[in-house]
């Protein structure tokens, strides 16, 4: 009787922990309007969070249309990017944030080679031919993140079950938004988060009569 | 001197039609075969309420200027910091009431810029040299001109940028009395609440040729004005010729003076290639104890391809 208790107890044990969580995070503004291209992630409060694992193959980063796509890249600490130009004029990508410096001298096509984001931050880059192009790349100690689709929601799964700090970050979020939140099971209730967001400050890119095109 | 305009006799429509055709071919190229040419147009239309400079306001004549240009820029960089500008533009300058004074420039401009670091924010030195050719519907007006411009930027936030720019430009004419030479110095502030707008405010100082009318009228004396406005100041000092260009005969004397004009625009974006312009500028003008004011009100649309 208590070998087939220890055996019950093992099962239920194993379950749980192989029970692979999923959190919706749903992000909205102060209009409860939804907000797109936030970072969620996850950071284990009760325990260590595992190493990140960078993907063997570099994330893409390109310029087209004189813009950076994606404008938000979330990534794991290690993970290499590259940026090609898809468009016909050169650029010449740069960072100067603390979390990554590195700059790209003038080119068309294929950079040269793939930057390697070793420290996690957030990471503002630009071109220093146009001025208005602009995107982030958050560099992040942990695989458990996601970025809110059109529709405002992150989706984040494979998730131990445990106690987790929950961050979100936007780039026109004053300060990351953050909550503690328990994963118990495979069906966790969506976590609405609220971003007081700041007014858009890109660079304006429209021309004017007048100006040229690099001022 | 009288001055004739010329007939646009079909011929002459069609040889200019020509010409426009084969002095756009770079600008179409650059945009099909997507060469590194940056390619920009607008379209303007400015209301002038005192085209003859006068003083007293019955000689005053007001009109509108419709112009269109079509630029195209490339950049070439030398290093991290400087690059050279390679450019070249045509514009056509339509005026609703004295045609007299439609025009059509073709011109190349080469520049330089250096930056003093990395990035939006830091501070830019631009030196720029135009030239251009000036076809005018009066022929009398017809030259060339040049302008060395050089500008220093910076860009304080997202929002805010101040440009300072001291400029020299010269223009010559068939005509001499109607060729100029002009210096200034400006400040602008550029401030975008947001992407889709932007608030310009500016100041200019310019310094050097004006031409101001006086309608004239013929006397056994000689062209006297007619208003007898200015008859207790020397004009005929100054280099003086006759123009028609507003009609009847008016006296055009290219006098010495120093203008201060400040303007106020606001460029709404309506994508993000393609933004409205409207702008308001008041400019005072004098010369010895005489002094004019103007005012010009300008709509328009600028894009990039």
């Amino acid at each position: 009787m208590k070998t087939l208790l220890c055996l019950w107890l093992l099962v239920c044990g194993a379950r749980l922990a192989l029970a692979a969580g999923v959190v919706h995070v749903v992000c909205e503004d102060d209009k409860q309007q939804r907000v797109a291209d936030a970072v969620a992630w996850l950071v284990r409060a009760d325990g260590v969070t595992p190493a990140p694992q960078p993907p063997p193959a570099p994330v893409t980063i390109q310029q087209l249309g004189q813009e950076f796509d994606p404008y938000v890249t979330p990534v794991q600490v290690g993970t290499r990017i590259s940026f090609p130009n898809q468009d016909s004029v050169q650029h010449h990508v740069y960072s100067l944030s603390k979390a990554k410096r590195f700059e790209l001298p003038l080119y068309r096509g294929e950079a040269r080679e793939a930057v390697v984001f070793d420290q996690p931050g957030i990471v503002t880059l630009g071109c220093n031919i146009h001025d208005w192009m602009i995107a982030y790349v958050v560099v992040l100690p942990t695989p458990h993140f996601a970025k809110s689709g059109a529709d405002g929601t992150a989706i984040l799964s494979n998730l131990p079950a445990g106690r987790y700090t929950l961050e979100v970050w936007h780039p026109r979020l004053a300060a990351t938004v953050a909550r503690e939140i328990v994963i118990a099971g495979a069906d966790a209730a969506p976590q609405i988060i609220r971003l007081t967001l700041k007014p858009d400050r890109r660079i304006r890119r429209a021309p004017e009569a007048g100006g040229g095109a690099y001022r | 001197m009288a001055l004739n305009q010329s007939p646009l006799t079909p011929r002459i429509i069609f040889r200019r039609l020509h010409l426009a055709l084969w002095l756009s071919l770079p600008f179409t190229a650059s945009a099909l075969f997507a060469q590194p040419f940056l390619t920009s147009g607008s379209l303007t239309a400015t209301w002038h309420d005192n085209l003859t400079q006068a003083v007293a306001g019955v000689e005053h004549l007001a009109a509108t200027q419709f112009a269109a240009s079509l630029a195209a820029e490339h950049c070439h960089t030398l290093n991290r910091d400087d690059a050279l500008l390679l450019g070249a533009a045509i514009n056509a300058e339509a005026w609703s009431r004295y045609t007299g004074l439609d025009r059509a420039t073709l011109g190349g401009q080469l520049g330089w810029r250096h930056r003093f670091g990395l990035g939006a924010y830091a501070p830019t030195l631009r030196l720029d040299l135009a030239t251009a050719v000036v076809v005018a519907r009066e022929s009398a007006r017809t030259g060339n001109q040049s302008t060395a411009t050089l500008r220093a930027s910076r860009r304080f936030s997202p929002e805010t940028r101040l440009d300072l720019a001291a400029d020299y430009g010269r223009q010559t004419a068939r005509d001499t009395v109607l060729g100029q030479q002009r210096g200034s110095l400006s400040a602008e502030v550029a401030y975008d609440p947001n992407p889709q707008w932007r608030w310009r405010g500016r100041v200019r100082w310019a310094n050097g040729d004006v031409l101001v009318y006086h309608p004239v009228t013929w006397t056994p004396w000689g062209w006297q004005h007619l208003h007898g406005y200015g008859a207790g100041y020397n004009y005929y000092a100054f280099p003086t010729s006759i123009v028609r260009t507003f009609g009847p005969p008016h006296h055009a004397h290219r006098v010495f003076a120093h203008t201060w004009s400040y303007s106020l625009g606001v460029s709404p974006a309506i994508g993000p290639r393609t933004a409205l312009t409207f702008q308001i500028e008041r400019a005072e003008t004098a010369y010895d104890a005489i002094s004019y004011i103007n005012h010009a009100l300008t709509l328009g649309v600028a894009h990039q391809f």
